[in-house]
């Protein structure tokens, strides 16, 4: 198995309701493919550095996860129907990758802590 | 001439500091490397060794497309 991540915006009007959702097709996807979710950060409303779809910001979620690589052709398909997430992209991690731990405040001031750890495979895919 | 006048080798960030990783989520970091219009600058500029510069350059495309950075034009 192997270890990625993906980044998705989701339309900023999306409520908590949407999101959660999201995340937790997200879940089951990859648990039903006997993959293992390591990480989900809800990054929450950010501007965008250009539009998408007309949006000028979006809700950006980051998560990391374990899963054959089949499993992640058929979360990439439910992400592109998904008419709410307006962008999303996924990044190979190396091959040995351990997850960051847990840092022990919450991620905003303090983002050295998670960024720490990571490492990425940086052949061309 | 010009060389002599402004001697100072300048050397890789990167190279120099062995803990800082380039992280294409990091977009505070990744500005650093970029013009105001959003153009990737070039490394004879802060000096990056060939190595360096090119993880920063897939780090910026990277970013540039999930929209965390611009393509083209200033950054809000």
């Amino acid at each position: 198995m192997r270890s990625y991540e993906t980044i998705l915006i989701v339309r900023p009007n999306a409520n908590e309701e949407l999101i959660a959702g999201i995340v937790d097709k997200i879940t089951k996807t990859i648990q039903e493919g006997q993959g293992s979710l390591l990480k989900v950060d809800k990054w929450g409303l950010r501007k965008l550095a250009y539009q998408v779809k007309k949006e000028k910001q979006g809700y950006y979620i980051y998560i990391e996860y374990c899963t054959p690589p089949d499993i992640l052709f058929e979360l990439e398909r439910l992400l592109s129907i998904d008419e709410n997430v307006i962008k999303f992209m996924t990044v190979k991690l190396e091959e040995n990758y351990i997850p960051a731990k847990e840092p022990e405040a919450p991620a905003q001031p303090e983002e050295e802590t998670t960024r720490g750890n990571e490492t990425f495979e940086t052949t061309l895919a | 001439m010009i060389k002599k006048l402004f001697g100072r080798r300048k050397v890789c960030k990167f190279c120099a500091d062995r803990d800082i990783k380039i992280d294409y989520k990091d977009i505070n970091q990744l500005r650093y490397f970029l013009s105001e219009r959003g153009k990737i600058v070039p490394r004879r500029i802060y000096g990056n060794c060939a190595r360096h510069q090119r993880e920063v350059t897939e780090a910026i495309k990277r970013a540039r497309q999930i929209a965390l950075l611009p393509y083209t034009g200033s950054f809000y």
